[in-house]
């Protein structure tokens, strides 16, 4: 992903957002270094203070937004199809233009296990960093990986950029040289085809992780299976799919390789075979340290 | 003199009635394509909901009508207006009538706010209501063109006796 596209991510943004809170965010970003571009994450509350993440500094705004307000940046976020969004509302984010992810922060009522969600309270907007720092050193990991005939994990926790990092190595394993055919199961519409106008990468866009896999191995002959933020929920229905002597290229949320193996779901599907390298992703200073286990 | 001034006069009032019929036969005729093309579009966007769930902007980007082309409103969807948006601003330029326009305008701010089963039933209801408004200015055209054939005819047929 480029800083060009970052920078449209951004502004889809912006121009989503209540007016009033979009013209103190650009006043306060004008003098700062990188402008718009350095943006990170934008946390709109009803009733409450809303916040702005430049680079690591979390500075709080002084407009105050109402629900409603909220109710229809909401709206605006569903292009005026809130229908289409249910799901995805549901589960607790929408995805708009450029791969950003909004969470939903609202209130749920269940009607046996089905969810209804109402009376927005927060909205995050999470824009994507540009290119992945160590995305070249992933990818020479990712050539070890290779060689071992098995899969690697790349785990962090929330917000150190693991999807940033597989976006990126999509593009160096379906690109270059050597191209593999990669197939992406990307469940939350964070991947752009754009990014990936030179290679050889496939998109299932909105599926869910065990149908897409499904569908991926099925139709789409992959090389390379990339499936982003693997959940304890998804491990089970997955673990069957996925061992076909396909290698996979995932993410899941955790801080350690201790606190990965203890996830009862990802520990099976890591018992199984399905991984054998794993990489610790971890702020270090102003960048990034990676931990390799399995090599 | 005063002779030939009346006959002139009186050719004058037929004529000025004849263009006036025929400006409210196109002006019913515009009317009538533009319903057609606005419950065109319903159906268009239900069809795409109901099969595809596709959201709004892209539900409503494969659909063309030549009515809602040339008032520009199509044209304001695919620069990526909302629907009630682009609605109000080509809404002075659309010959449709009050009940009509008082339906389009609050089915097109009401769409999408709903669950997809919501979002078709309401939909249904709204085309339906469309169709019968739709059925009523149909007849009304039809009345408006035999109107316009009578007084056609009458015209002609006094401007003969006229100069007989």
């Amino acid at each position: 992903m480029t800083a060009t596209k970052t920078r449209e991510g951004i502004e889809t943004v912006l121009r989503i957002l209540p007016h009033r809170v979009c013209e103190e965010i650009l006043a306060l970003v004008r003098t700062r270094r990188g402008g718009v571009s350095a943006i990170r994450e934008i946390r709109i509350r009803a009733d409450a203070r809303s916040t702005l993440l430049v680079g690591r500094d979390r500075i709080p705004l002084c407009c105050v937004l109402r629900r409603d307000e909220l109710e229809t940046t909401l709206h605006r976020l569903s292009e005026g199809s809130v229908y289409a969004y249910c799901d995805s509302i549901r589960a607790g984010y929408v995805t708009v233009v450029g791969g950003v992810r909004v969470g939903v922060c609202a209130e749920a009522r269940y009607d046996g296990t089905r969810a209804s969600v109402s009376g927005v309270s927060s909205l995050v907007f999470r824009i994507p960093t540009g290119e992945c720092e160590f995305a070249e050193r992933l990818y020479r990991i990712w050539d070890e990986v290779k060689k071992l005939d098995t899969g690697m994990l790349v785990y962090s926790p929330p917000g150190v950029g693991k999807t940033t990092a597989l976006r990126s190595l999509a593009a160096y394993i379906g690109g270059g040289r050597d191209p593999r055919r990669v197939v992406i199961v990307d469940e939350r519409c964070e991947f752009i085809s754009s990014d990936y106008e030179r290679c050889e990468v496939d998109i299932l866009r909105g599926y869910h992780r065990d149908e897409g896999v499904a569908i991926a191995i099925r139709t789409m002959s992959p090389e390379v299976l990339i499936i982003d933020e693997l959940g304890e929920e998804d491990a089970p229905r997955l673990f069957g799919t996925v061992r076909c002597g396909i290698p996979v290229l995932a993410s899941a949320h955790a801080a350690s390789l201790s606190e990965l193996m203890a996830r009862r779901g990802l520990s099976d599907m890591i018992g199984g075979g399905v991984f054998g390298v794993f990489v610790g992703i971890a702020r270090s200073g102003d960048g990034y340290s990676l931990t390799v286990d399995g090599i | 003199m005063s002779e030939l001034l009346k006959y002139a006069g009186l050719f004058l009032i037929a004529i000025a009635a004849l263009l006036l019929c025929r400006r409210y036969g196109a002006y019913a005729e515009r009317r009538v394509a533009e319903t057609r093309g606005f419950l065109n579009l319903l159906r268009h966007v239900r069809g795409r909901i109901a099969s595809f769930l596709e959201p709004l902007p892209r539900a409503v980007r494969g659909f063309s009508d030549g009515a809602l082309e040339s008032l520009g409103f199509l044209t304001r969807l695919r620069e990526g207006e909302a629907l009630p948006e682009a609605y109000l601003a080509v809404m002075g330029k659309c010959s449709l009538g009050k009940e009509v326009r008082r339906l389009l305008e609050d089915t097109l701010s009401a769409l999408g706010r709903g669950t997809r089963d919501e979002t078709v039933s309401y939909v249904d209801g709204r085309i339906s209501e469309l169709s019968e408004l739709l059925a009523a200015e149909e007849v009304e055209l039809e009345r408006s063109v035999k109107l316009t054939r009578t007084l056609i005819c009458a015209a002609a047929l006094g401007i003969v006796i006229l100069f007989i």
